[in-house]
């Protein structure tokens, strides 16, 4: 196999941006599934960067069709791979290799049966507590406000796709990806606050 | 309200900026106030690419080219990529970094320096003064007759 050559791919600028996206990764799970996988972000930062490098792992290897290795394409391509990882964490149980295999797969079961209606119930009064707070925080900046209200309806999580959102809002796909901004903004001095508030008491 | 429940992937695409929707700046934003995590993370992926290039050696396996470039890279942000463009492109971040505007963290206090005039001495502050400039003085004419 040729050698390839990752000349001119910025792994600061990587390292940097895929820790900016894993961090508002975690921020949205928290905000509409309480998500916990057991991992930081950085976590799986790293463990993505090392399957890229690490040629005994053939799960997650650059593909010349892509063409030249550009900064921009490594970030694309390994932010696709710490999603799909965040997303499969989510389905194990915590501190998996602690535990004995048998109830390794017993906590599987359980997660992937149906959630009882009182579990349904309480996810569903947390996540809406959640959204008001944060749109209490918000206050008066309707575009952001319109576009939490639409996804995230007292009924559950609608996520509209961007084009979709842009259709029922009347406006284009490129002001729903600014407003996506915005709600990542919102989130993250929302978290500082708390924090904030959490340390001062 | 959607008929269809969402899947995990269109829950995401519905909140997250794409990758290509992020700029440098974005990404600056998002760990501004956190800049020791992102420092440490860079610390532990260089270590990681030094530690993974001498697992490869000793299987056996050439280390890829890209482990040392990565060790360069992050150990310290003062050092250039050894490529031109690269290097060009770090440093005038770097010197964005530097012009940036940079907001007081909430919650912070701002502290004021105080400076008193010399009309605002008080008396004994105002004779230890005047002593100080007397012995200074004396001090300098010394000097100055030693030269002659």
């Amino acid at each position: 196999m040729a050698e390839l050559h990752y000349k001119g791919v910025d792994w600061a600028a990587v390292t940097d941006r895929l820790f900016a996206h894993a961090r508002q990764l975690f921020r949205l799970a928290r905000l509409v599934d309480q998500a916990i996988t057991g991992k930081r972000p950085e976590d799986l930062v790293m463990e993505a960067l090392q399957r890229l490098w690490d040629r005994r792992d053939t799960t997650v290897e650059w593909d010349e069709k892509r063409g030249k290795p550009t900064t921009d394409g490594v970030v694309t391509f390994l932010w696709q791979v710490i999603r799909r990882d965040f997303i499969d964490a989510k389905k194990l149980p915590r501190h998996t290799t602690t535990r004995p295999l048998e109830e390794v797969k017993a906590a599987q079961a359980r997660a992937s049966a149906a959630p009882s209606p009182a579990d349904v119930a309480i996810e569903r009064v947390d996540r809406i507590r959640r959204r008001d707070e944060l749109l209490a925080f918000i206050g008066d900046d309707p575009p952001v406000v319109d576009y939490l209200r639409l996804q995230l309806p007292d009924e559950g999580v609608a996520a509209y796709p961007p084009r979709k959102a842009a259709e029922i809002l009347k406006t284009t796909v490129e002001d729903i990806n600014n407003r996506k901004k915005k709600v990542a903004r919102y989130l993250r001095d929302f978290e500082k606050q708390r924090d904030g508030e959490r340390y001062a008491r | 309200m959607r008929d269809k429940k969402p899947d995990t992937r269109e829950l995401y695409d519905a909140f997250l900026i794409d990758p290509e929707n992020m700029s440098d700046d974005d990404a600056a934003a998002e760990l501004a106030g956190d800049e020791d995590a992102a420092a440490a993370l860079r610390a532990r992926v260089a270590a990681m690419a030094q530690t993974l290039g001498a697992d490869l050696r000793r299987a056996g396996i050439p280390a890829p080219p890209v482990l040392k470039d990565v060790a360069a890279m992050l150990v310290s942000s003062d050092v250039l990529p050894p490529d031109e463009k690269l290097a060009r492109s770090r440093a005038s971040a770097r010197l964005a970094d530097l012009e940036r505007k940079q907001s007081v963290p909430r919650n912070y206090e701002l502290l004021e320096a105080a400076r008193k005039g010399p009309g605002e001495l008080a008396p004994e502050d105002e004779d230890l003064l005047e002593h100080e400039a007397e012995d200074l003085r004396r001090e300098i004419d010394g000097e100055h007759d030693k030269t002659k």
